[in-house]
């Protein structure tokens, strides 16, 4: 494990605020998400996959209310990377709209809106590749800083739609790796425009079940890459349409996303401009009063010609996958988790086994 | 003696059906679970889709522009029970995520938790925007809290 002076400060404000007696008391919220996840892949013949890894993470939000005005930071850590995820001010100018300042998660994505780094919240252990964070091999940007409209729109009843608009920065591309930006780091991290629109209807105004439409901009600043012969600054031009339904009924849950990602990629010499489509459908089910199975199937086209996906070699162009997990004590969850995945170049099979906790 | 078990038997279930028709205090009580607030509040009730809004850490205003704020009372199980299946329509389990995860992605706080019934009173006493769910018997003596919701009876 990585030591550095972030993991031992946030270690001790950990062990500081555990232990005292921490609830909701109207003005602040402290929630601390732990996992650990053991991950064993067979049949791996690429150089660069680990065909083993354990990894323990812990994610610390802490949100506070005064009157009109929020703040929300979340902070991430794992063995091998720390990274300030969410740092947001906002102000409620009416009862059903707020507007933010900061650093978010990207609302083009419908999986990362939903449970962010809440592992024990996740609906399985892995998420689908084209939602993959940027340092986990993402291949769009999932953060943003800059400017967010958070709005609901009351119908009839208790129906409502709900309007996520922001507009910021955008990530850059180095070593292959979309790097968003960093308020810790911000003078190499800097990037051009990014700006998105998530718009879901919810039949019943405060419970999870709704589906919607998703516009993404990003103009990812992108440095040499010498192995594709780039050797001057480029600018990939990130043009993302989508639609996503997230859906409850009685013990069933059904997640399911379809993006049509439009990549245009200025090279000194030749433009391009290439497409890909990438779906995913999660389908869920109670099986007990504290268990329930899951199978999902991923599909991203055109992954071994597309320019882009070119750049991240190591990208799940498809997957299947069959998990069960099982929630026990007080918020706490195993899951275990088994997926057939292909890359450009390989395929193989993965056994992830997850503990996860939310304190207190 | 073999034909005397029946008739006992049914002289038995006639006395016991007769005790229970002459004591409906006993039997049926009048059981109310209900919503409460300060006694000068301006509230005067709520309703179904703001209160489930409210519990599950939405801002709700009241007519005079102020934020509701409420409160959970952790202090009786089948209150807790009752809330749990009427006002927010999902298991113990099944709430703690929703709130968790509205938390997660938004920051909003979830209601405050009491785990004993004078220290709920006590809350409502002390905000005249607080609201809770308690047993109307429970407010025996506590004259400066007012009823605005009847949400279960029996």
């Amino acid at each position: 494990m990585k030591l550095n002076i972030y993991s031992l400060l946030l270690g001790a404000i950990c062990i500081l605020i555990l232990q005292s007696p921490v609830r909701a008391d109207g003005e602040s919220e402290f929630l601390v998400f732990v996992s650990a996840d053991d991950l064993e892949r067979r049949s791996v013949s690429q150089t660069g996959i680990p065909t083993s890894d354990f990894t323990p993470a812990v994610d610390f939000l802490f949100s506070y209310m005064n009157g009109p005005w929020r703040f929300l930071g979340e902070y991430f850590l794992t063995d091998d990377e720390h990274e300030l995820e969410r740092l947001q001010i906002g102000y409620d100018h009416t009862a059903n709209s707020s507007i933010w300042l900061g650093r978010f998660h990207q609302p083009s994505s419908a999986w990362n809106n939903l449970w962010h780094h809440g592992a024990y919240l996740q609906p399985s252990i892995s998420r689908p590749a084209i939602e993959n964070w940027e340092d986990d091999g993402g291949v769009i940007a999932s953060h943003i800083t800059g400017l967010m409209l958070d709005a609901w729109q009351a119908r009839d009843g208790s129906s409502g739609i709900r309007y996520l608009v922001a507009a910021g920065i955008a990530p850059r591309l180095t070593d292959s790796e979309l790097i968003p930006f960093d308020l810790l780091d911000p003078d190499d991290s800097s990037g051009n425009l990014a700006a998105n629109l998530n718009v879901a209807y919810y039949p019943d105004i405060v419970g999870e079940s709704n589906f919607g439409a998703i516009v993404s901009y990003s103009e990812i600043l992108a440095d040499p890459i010498a192995a594709f012969g780039i050797e001057n600054p480029f600018v990939i031009r990130q043009l993302l349409l989508g639609g996503q339904v997230n859906w409850e009924w009685d013990d069933w849950q059904i997640i399911s996303a379809a993006y049509y990602v439009d990549n245009t990629v200025e090279r000194s010499v030749v433009a391009i401009d290439d497409a890909f489509f990438s779906a995913y459908l999660q389908l869920a089910r109670t099986l007990g009063a504290s268990t329930n199975g899951y199978l999902r199937l991923e599909k991203t086209s055109d992954t071994s010609s597309d320019s882009y996906l070119q750049l991240f070699p190591n990208f799940v162009a498809q997957r299947e996958l069959l998990g069960f997990r099982y929630d026990f004590a007080e918020r706490q969850a195993i899951a275990l988790e088994f997926s057939r995945n292909e890359i450009s170049m390989d395929d193989f099979s993965e056994l992830r086994l997850q503990w996860s906790a939310t304190f207190p | 003696m073999e034909r005397d078990i029946p008739v006992i038997a049914r002289r038995t279930l006639f006395v016991l059906l007769t005790v229970v028709a002459w004591t409906p205090s006993f039997v049926l009580a009048d059981h109310k679970l209900v919503l409460v607030t300060r006694e000068d509040s301006p509230l005067s009730n709520i309703s179904a889709l703001d209160l489930r809004k409210l519990y599950l850490g939405f801002v709700v205003y009241s007519d005079t522009g102020r934020q509701i704020h409420p409160i959970s009372n952790h202090s009786d199980a089948r209150a807790w029970e009752i809330f749990l299946q009427d006002v927010v329509g999902m298991s113990a389990r099944t709430y703690d995520r929703r709130l968790l995860t509205l938390t997660l992605q938004t920051g909003r706080h979830r209601p405050q938790v009491f785990n004993e019934l004078e220290y709920v009173l006590d809350a409502i006493a002390a905000n005249p925007l607080a609201i809770a769910f308690v047993w109307q018997e429970d407010l025996q003596h506590r004259e400066n809290i007012k009823v605005i919701r009847v949400l279960w009876q029996h």
